[in-house]
């Protein structure tokens, strides 16, 4: 790669800039993300945010119970992480602590909104300083906002942030935005059923996969059942069910 | 796939441009050249066996553990550098002690693995400080039941019905898997866990080892201790029968006296 020695000197120290003023360790960073082989999505609808990732256990000798991505930080907001498990972990104790500050300092619960932006400037601290490394995860999370309702946020190594109505993290994230651009065209509203639905028909699509239970995580928070709440093994099989008998 | 990092392998807070953290990945290197550790979670207990290798022949015959205790129901078995070990592991028994204060309660599995995970992963993120070159096998029994956790350099856990680390690994893996833990008995198991030992062991690389065996059970009383004696050298005679009949695979299991 002819690029990598023009760019030797500038690729190692993130403070430092590139000649076309890139930040290289933040873009290896996102390559460390797809290079982890999940794909997860979240869906924003009218009472319910959703979000879906696949669940891979390599070894038979794992306990499957204790490999997840989804984790809860305060009992109205959860979230998906995709990368570098560790450093994943590492940002969702970050998260939860933010999110326990933030309840004791000011009084009340933060709001999706404001946890995503927190996380996203910790996360930028570590694009300019030189001593530490962007953390190579993406978090997609979820929640629900009191005066909002449905919210759904990602965050990234760049220290970027946003909310969307619809989003995808991980190996095969650009074909999953491709997929839910398409369906999520006009300015519907989805039920809670049909969130459900779409955010795992993106990951069946995407994947080129019939799904079992056991091969997903999905986790919903809804206007009727605000709290965060990881379906179990029969809700998801419950779930697919519908979507096939559908079809 | 290359897996030599040439130039951003330097430091643990840099990534390749195909988005690796090499310093993690050498760590883990660290781990496979070491003798080999296994764990087995079996129905009413959890073992832990190590290949101590020994450089000499005036060690001490048990000195020099391997494995360690932590609060009193933890057992930590570990692959890889001696001396990051047993920082690791002061820093578990640090964790279980304080859990202890705190919640009045023993510390769950679960935490005492995730926090092992969490601070095995925070020095994979400055370059003032290098990755544990160690791979810490955890067993207990709590509420839950028996637990099995194993932490890799990169602060990655999970949970594990049987795992193995270090210069066996492959082998001990593989009679891992044929082996049926959910219906093993500790007592069984440590037989097992032995002859699995022997097995990965090369001799032909490294002449001398010592066997390490110890569990959590009820034979133990819940906590964590090395196997007695002569259950020690009821292991040992078994595994080395083993070996001298060839590996007969089929006939390993449940293969009680």
């Amino acid at each position: 790669m002819s690029n990598r020695s023009a760019n030797a000197g500038y690729d190692r120290h993130i403070t430092v800039f590139s000649t076309e003023g890139r930040l290289f360790q933040v873009e290896y960073a996102f390559k460390a993300i797809s290079n982890a082989g999940l794909t997860s999505v979240g869906v924003r609808g009218k009472d319910s945010v959703v979000i879906a990732t696949q669940k891979k256990v390599p070894d038979k000798l794992i306990d499957a119970s204790t490999v997840t991505h989804v984790f809860q930080i305060t009992p109205l907001i959860g979230c998906v992480m995709t990368g570098l498990d560790p450093d994943g972990r590492n940002q969702v104790m970050r998260a939860r602590s933010e999110a326990a500050e933030f309840k004791y300092k000011f009084g009340y619960d933060i709001t999706p909104d404001l946890l995503a932006k927190r996380m996203a400037n910790v996360n930028q601290v570590c694009t300019q300083k030189a001593f530490m490394r962007p953390l190579g995860v993406s978090m997609i999370l979820i929640g629900w906002d009191t005066e909002r309702g449905p919210q759904l946020f990602k965050t990234d190594p760049a220290g970027y942030f946003a909310g969307y109505r619809a989003t995808a993290a991980g190996a095969k994230h650009q074909e999953a935005f491709n997929y839910l651009e398409k369906k999520l065209k006009g300015d519907e509203q989805l039920s809670t059923e049909d969130t459900v639905e779409l955010a795992i028909s993106t990951l069946s699509s995407v994947l080129a996969a019939n799904f079992k239970a056991q091969d997903l995580e999905v986790a919903i928070v809804t206007k009727d059942n605000p709290k965060f709440h990881v379906l179990t093994t029969e809700e998801i099989d419950a779930e697919l069910t519908r979507i096939a008998e559908k079809d | 796939m290359t897996s030599i990092g040439t130039g951003y392998d330097l430091s643990v807070s840099t990534y390749s441009p195909d988005g690796r953290v090499f310093q993690v990945e050498y760590a883990q290197k660290a781990v496979d050249n070491s003798g080999t550790a296994i764990g087995l979670r079996v129905k009413d207990g959890v073992v832990l066996a190590v290949e101590k290798i020994k450089h000499s022949r005036l060690l001490v015959p048990h000195a020099n553990r391997r494995i360690m205790t932590a609060g009193k129901h933890i057992g930590v078995a570990t692959a890889g550098w001696m001396s990051d070990t047993r920082h690791l592991v002061k820093r578990v028994r640090d964790e279980a002690r304080d859990y202890r204060s705190t919640y009045k309660v023993d510390i769950p599995a679960k935490i005492i693995a995730e926090r092992t995970g969490m601070y095995a992963q925070a020095y994979t993120l400055y370059t003032a400080a290098r990755p544990f070159g160690v791979s810490t096998i955890i067993g207990t029994v709590d509420a839950d039941g028996p637990q099995l956790y194993m932490i890799e350099p990169s602060g990655q856990y999970v949970g594990y019905r049987g795992c193995a680390a270090g210069k066996g690994k492959q082998v001990a893996k593989t009679e891992i898997e044929k082996l049926n833990l959910d219906q093993m008995t500790a007592r069984e198991a440590i037989k097992e866990a032995a002859r699995i030992i022997y097995a990965a062991h090369d001799d032909s690389k490294d002449k001398l080892f010592e066997l390490e065996l110890s569990w959590v059970c009820a034979e133990s009383n819940g906590l964590h201790a090395h196997v007695p004696q002569n259950l020690l050298d009821e292991a040992i005679q078994h595994a080395e029968r083993s070996l001298n009949d060839d590996e007969d695979d089929d006939e390993m299991e449940g293969d009680d006296e």
